[in-house]
């Protein structure tokens, strides 16, 4: 008879925890130690990831890093998140993934984590001390820039479509929201 | 983690009736549905009676919470009473002095045969099954190492157990 | 754990069947929340919570206590720790729209999904009153919604009192929750 194993009993769950999680193209997450399954993203997600992806890497400093989901960054041992994009260290990485906090993590938003992404991941990421968290929102487009100033995030730009936004943290780049997606007929 | 198909009712109603069962609490886990009003409504009731007649050194939990039997057995009660001073802060790692649960049709089996069979080998002392849908209260006592029923209460028939503490309970009063 | 539909978003089926193994399984805007089983504390402060709350609870109104399902849309589904509804409103299996009252016990783990998060969600369904209760300060907060928003009505410590009106009048000492 078909059986299948519990969840950990009685206690948050922990990194090790993920591992078992299965394979089935949504997103598995652990923050403090609750579990958060999300579905797979959308092509017009992806798109707008890769874009970015694009952007940043050319822009990126050698000794510097950027990477697009999934990649584990552990924040602690009950939170490990997988953001659709990060920037670190190129040294602060692992086989495995990141064990601390980025430089910067990026989510795009979709309907269905946009509660999650604007709410419990911007604090978790500030509680984490994170420098900079971006999210964009394919309506429009739009991205909102935090950065952390004194252990709390404020909200340093807020542009949509073809407006320019001048990053300087992680490193130097131009992001323009309108860009980032690609003209579909 | 094995990744296979969700159990249903009728894997539920197929298993044998052989004691074996005990392996689904043994590491595996039961997928039932989400208790349904009556369930927890019936809980509440008793919860409430139950606190109010406990002595400060026990304590009335509703679950979910691990009550730890063993190393590969933890179960949720629906509710349980205790020695206060038993409970670390995340589970009761001993028997605790009372276990109540309400029925659904998908534990009904689990629930009048193989959870009180685990209770009774732990020492569980007392241990009581409510149906929420047709109010009654059946209780059972430890005695030498087995339970045995000390009262079938229906309707409007009062019953004051003296195990764990002396309270009364009308099953008709269960629900409004 | 249950089987979920390869790359789709979650919906409420896919939480017809749950494990039952002491965790919270919830869906909101179509994403899977699995909590683990609360700490003892938080149960104790709930057990007392019905206990302060029952007795005061007019017959048109039900009040449960978790797990059990409140269907707030076809991509979310909470459990709060504590709701109360008109007793009309429940199906035989859920409350398909939101309750009168939702109440998170917090614990260490769900402290930030409780606070922002479903508040958030609980506000956005109109739900009339949340409250958070922390067990380890024993303190109570209540929001009541006002055109669409939440706005803080009380945040009650220690032995302090409190007489809400909603979702009916009962009074509420936070120090007497884990006696």
């Amino acid at each position: 008879m078909d059986t299948m194993t519990l969840l950990p009993q009685g206690r948050p769950l922990t990194r090790d925890d993920l591992d078992a999680m299965p394979d089935d193209g949504h997103r598995y997450e652990i923050i403090d130690g609750v579990l958060v399954v999300t579905p797979a993203p959308s092509t017009g997600h992806q798109d707008l990831v890769r874009q970015l992806f694009l952007v940043l890497s050319a822009a990126c400093p050698d000794e510097l890093e950027v990477y697009f989901a999934p990649l584990e960054v552990m924040l602690s041992e009950d939170t490990v998140i997988e953001p659709d994009l990060l920037v670190a260290r190129s040294d602060e990485f692992t086989g495995r993934g990141l064990p601390g906090a980025p430089l910067l993590a990026v989510e795009v938003l979709s309907p269905g984590t946009r509660r999650i992404d604007l709410v419990v991941k911007r604090s978790r990421l500030e509680a984490a001390g994170v420098p900079s968290y971006w999210v964009v929102d394919p309506e429009e487009p739009t991205l909102t820039v935090w950065e952390l100033v004194e252990g709390h995030y404020v909200e340093v730009a807020h542009v949509a479509c073809q407006e320019e936004y001048a990053a300087t943290s992680p490193f130097p780049v131009t992001i323009v929201p309108a860009r980032l997606r690609r003209h579909r007929p | 983690m094995p990744w296979s198909r969700p159990l249903t009712r009728a894997d539920l109603d197929e298993l044998p009736d052989d004691g074996h069962r005990y392996e689904l609490i043994d590491g595996s886990v039961l997928i039932t549905p989400v208790p349904h009003v009556a369930h927890q409504a019936v809980l509440g009731r008793v919860l409430a009676a139950l606190s109010a007649a406990c002595p400060s050194e026990l304590e009335v939990l509703p679950g979910p919470f691990n009550v730890t039997l063993g190393p590969a057995t933890s179960l949720q009660p629906d509710l349980v009473v205790a020695r206060h001073d038993d409970f670390t802060e995340h589970d009761l790692p001993v028997a605790p002095l009372l276990v109540v649960e309400a029925l659904t049709p998908h534990t009904r089996r689990l629930d009048l045969t193989l959870k009180p069979s685990c209770y009774a080998a732990a020492g569980t002392a007392s241990y009581w099954v409510i149906d929420p849908d047709e109010l009654t209260l059946t209780a059972w006592e430890l005695m030498d190492g087995a339970y045995v029923e000390v009262a079938h209460v229906t309707g409007n028939d009062e019953w004051t157990a003296s195990l764990p503490f002396p309270v009364t309970l009308t099953p008709a009063t269960l629900r409004t | 754990m249950m089987v979920l539909p390869r790359g789709l978003p979650l919906g409420r089926s896919d939480l017809d069947m749950t494990p039952h193994d002491g965790h919270r399984y919830e869906l909101i805007d179509g994403s899977l929340i699995v909590t683990p089983t609360p700490p003892v504390v938080h149960q104790m402060v709930l057990g007392g919570l019905v206990v302060q709350l029952d007795p005061a609870c007019p017959p048109e109104l039900t009040m449960l206590f978790a797990p059990f399902n409140v269907t707030l849309a076809d991509d979310t589904v909470l459990q709060p720790d504590l709701l109360v509804a008109r007793s009309e409103d429940f199906t035989h299996l859920e409350l398909p729209g939101p309750p009168l009252l939702a109440v998170e016990v917090l614990s260490p783990t769900t402290r930030r999904f409780d606070l922002e998060f479903k508040r958030s969600r609980y506000e956005e369904a109109g739900t009339a009153s949340y409250w958070v209760v922390d067990p380890d300060e024993l303190t109570l907060t209540a929001w009541d919604l006002a055109d669409g928003a939440y706005v803080e009505v009380a945040h009650v410590t220690g032995d302090d009192e409190w007489t809400a009106s909603l979702p009916f009048p009962v009074t509420i000492a936070p120090a007497a929750l884990r006696d």
